[in-house]
């Protein structure tokens, strides 16, 4: 019997830690809140940490630890919704890819190398300076620009699968298209798909960050970590811890969901799997 | 003795030489957008007009005094009457070698007062009813109505005068090379980058400009462009953040030249209905903490208005008026119970995340509102859509961060007057009271200046009664620059945005 994977390595304990701690505070982060994150307090502009702003204030006397624990919840929203969208419609495009007339399987495959020549960055600032942002455009522009990652993943796995023998006596058995892919593909593309999933999850907070920080992600004066960066970078003379609370809290957060996701990759992989 | 001479000529050679090397130079100035067009007569912002003063002149323009400095009109003679506007040209050149005549003056202001054309100003303008050029020399203005404002538009940037052969050929080519009669002649424009002009060595003020080559280079950040200032990249910047001001005024390597010029406001869609009412507008005034504003949105630089953003010493400014609003939440409530919305309501305030102060004004006005009962949506896109959607009336409530125009009092007639016209830049859409319209008419009309002053002070009675605009703050608006660099003016008051024209004089070590 082997221990549970995280109390093998502490790194990856301590990652599991900080993701926890990140969605239990997206979750109860208003409630727990010392002050209301949008309260302006003109009296209290640009101020160091005090007992009664325990990470100091920003341009408009609000607490930046309110702030923070409040500015987390649309941007996981962001992530995990548009990581669902490109998980659903990645492996879609990629068992169709996969395992359907050749002709289909072209057509499909080449549209996703289009998509994936584009830098992701350049299609959200395109997709999103058209809409309007907030939460929901935001999400559906970062899903569907990370299907192509998704589609390709589940399009090499399905090749590995559909030579096998499981699939090859469905076939035999007469089963039809979607009860192949639902009974015999899927079950069995699934760990590389999670594993990309945890990367893309990553990869959607940092784009959703770096989409506010130019400012066409959350509309203020809502605030989401990205945004914070982006406005303290102006008030670096009067309030230098500004820049810091958002960043630290941003990179140790992606930093841990990478770490997990490596690990999860090492646990599932039998290649790599240690005995 | 020969030897003393030769070497006394050399060094005195070498001198000359070392003098014409340090002077001129090729100075780099941080705008604070890429000018959507050099169309002369159309009003591009700020940065837009900065590119233009260098280029081109008017008849007459404003001064680094803040008077009417006359520039290709030498001289000129106003009637008693104020209808008759004669003009003396100068010996002025083009940038092309031809000289200056009246028959361009004339070709340029006919283009601003094409009915279909798009000048800026072709409103305030079209008094103007026949032009005369009784020789190459002189131009005759005749108004249809007496004007004393008249100078104030003709001294505006979209008013330069421009070769009537090159408008024949260019004047619907957006992207032909401009040519006027200022200080520097255009090189080129890299778009997304910057635009080259060069010194017009051919131009009618002796000894000027002095600078070689300015090169005016884009910078939408406003942190990059003051990191650009601080690094040496550029040698002077507009629209210095009120952040940053303080550390560019202590320097050392850099100036600040700060000016109190344009006022933020709010502008009122008055097809929106809750805006329909004057009382709601009023209920915004007392609503709204302007010292919430002043210290958030501009680190505590600023002066609060309570009244209508008249600068003191201006026409129509009075001190008894200065004060007719008050922070007063519960006067605020009473005016919205009055006005039939006991409970407030919810509307879409536009302002734009380009410009922070301003994004940080809708901000705090949300703020403020919020404590009334009501609730904004902001809309904050980046600049030249939030002008578009200004243009076309595409907003319930939009933040304004202008000044006047002109500096007669007549500046007053864009935010006020109704007109044909009713969605501009600055008004406030669809508002047109007879009353006022008639007010603004008379005033401009009238050439006594106590008359005028009475005249003004009904104007501010009405305006305040009405309040289509409301108004919260003074800002400063501050260009900053490098040691070294000498001659360039933050133009008074309102002519602040008008301070490109003093490039002629900018000199650098």
């Amino acid at each position: 019997m082997k221990t549970f994977l995280p109390f093998r390595h502490p790194l990856v304990l301590v990652s599991l830690l900080v993701v926890t701690t990140v969605l239990g505070i997206a979750l109860v982060g208003p409630v727990i809140a010392p002050h209301d994150p949008l309260a302006i307090n003109q009296n209290a502009v640009n101020q160091a940490s005090s007992t009664q702003y325990l990470l100091g204030t920003d341009e408009f006397g609000r607490d930046i630890l309110s702030r923070l624990l409040v500015g987390i919840r649309p941007t996981i929203m962001v992530a995990v919704i548009s990581t669902l969208i490109a998980a659903v419609g990645g492996t879609a495009f990629g068992i169709i890819g996969a395992y359907s007339r050749p002709v289909m399987a072209f057509f499909v495959m080449r549209a996703v190398d289009i998509m994936l020549s584009f830098p992701a960055i350049l299609l959200a600032l395109l997709a999103v300076g058209f809409w309007r942002s907030g939460i929901a455009s935001l999400s559906v522009v970062i899903g569907i620009i990370f299907i192509p990652q998704f589609a390709r993943v589940a399009q090499s796995a399905t090749l590995q699968v559909i030579r096998q023998e499981f699939v090859e006596a469905e076939h035999a058995m007469g089963a039809r298209y979607l009860r192949v892919v639902f009974k015999a593909i899927l079950p069995n593309i699934l760990s590389p798909l999670v594993v990309q999933g945890t990367l893309t999850i990553a990869a959607a907070i940092l784009l959703e960050s770096g989409l506010s920080f130019l400012g066409l992600g959350i509309v203020p004066p809502e605030p989401s970590w990205g945004q914070m960066i982006g406005t303290a970078r102006g008030y670096l003379n009067q309030n230098p811890m500004y820049v810091v609370w958002p960043s630290v809290c941003l990179a140790f957060t992606v930093l841990a969901i990478n770490i997990l996701g490596d690990a999860l990759r090492d646990h599932l992989d039998p290649r790599l799997r240690e005995n | 003795m020969k030897r003393i001479l030769q070497m006394a000529l050399a060094a005195g050679l070498l001198g000359l030489m070392t003098t014409t090397a340090l002077a001129g130079g090729t100075l780099y100035f941080g705008l604070s957008a890429e000018p959507s067009t050099l169309d002369t007569i159309i009003q591009p912002g700020t940065a837009g007009r900065t590119v233009k003063l260098a280029m081109h002149r008017g008849l007459v323009n404003y001064g680094i005094d803040g008077k009417i400095s006359p520039e290709l009109a030498e001289s000129y003679e106003i009637s008693p009457d104020a209808k008759e506007y004669t003009f003396h040209l100068r010996d002025a050149k083009f940038h092309d070698g031809s000289p200056v005549t009246a028959a361009d003056v004339k070709a340029s202001l006919e283009r601003i007062l094409d009915p279909k054309g798009k000048g800026a100003f072709r409103n305030e303008l079209s008094i103007i009813s026949g032009i005369d050029t009784p020789d190459v020399k002189t131009v005759t203005l005749k108004l249809s109505q007496p004007s004393v404002s008249l100078m104030g538009y003709l001294a505006l940037p979209e008013s330069v005068i421009v070769p009537a052969a090159w408008l024949a050929k260019n004047a619907d080519n957006a992207t032909a090379s401009p040519i006027g009669a200022g200080p520097f002649q255009f090189v080129n424009w890299t778009r997304g980058r910057e635009i080259v002009v060069k010194k017009f060595p051919g131009y009618y003020k002796q000894g000027k400009p002095d600078l070689d080559e300015v090169h005016y280079v884009f910078y939408g950040d406003e942190n990059t462009r003051v990191n650009a200032l601080k690094s040496g990249d550029v040698d002077i910047i507009e629209y210095v953040p009120a952040k940053d001001a303080t550390a560019l005024e202590k320097g050392p390597d850099t100036k600040l030249l700060t000016m109190n010029g344009p006022f933020m406001g709010l502008q009122f869609n008055t097809k929106f209905e809750p805006f329909s009412k004057p009382e709601v507008r009023q209920a915004i005034a007392y609503a709204v903490d302007r010292s919430v504003i002043i210290n958030t949105a501009f680190n505590g630089l600023g002066t609060p208005i309570y009244g209508i953003a008249i600068p003191e010493g201006y026409m129509g400014y009075s001190a008894e008026k200065a004060n007719y609003f008050s922070h007063d939440i519960d006067k605020a409530k009473e005016l919205l119970k009055k006005a039939g919305y006991p409970n407030g309501f919810e509307a879409r305030l536009l302002a734009s995340s380009q410009y922070s102060f301003h994004q940080n004004t809708a901000i705090a006005i949300q703020s403020e509102l919020a404590k009334i009962g009501i609730k904004l949506t902001l809309d904050l896109p980046d600049w030249a859509s939030r002008m578009a959607k200004a243009n076309a009336g595409d907003y319930d409530f939009a933040v304004l961060g202008s000044l006047g125009e002109i500096t007669d009092a007549d500046w007053l007639s864009n935010y006020y007057y109704g007109g044909d016209k009713l969605v501009r830049t600055n008004n406030s859409p669809y508002f047109d009271d007879p009353q006022i319209n008639e007010i603004l008419d008379k005033g401009r009309a009238t050439v006594d200046s106590a008359e005028r002053e009475k005249i003004y002070g009904a104007f501010v009675d009405r305006a305040l009664e009405l309040s289509p605009l409301v108004f919260f703050m003074w800002r400063h608006q501050d260009y900053a620059v490098r040691t070294g660099v000498t001659g360039f003016t933050n133009m008074p008051g309102f002519l602040t945005f008008q301070s490109g024209f003093s490039i002629e004089n900018t000199k650098i070590e």
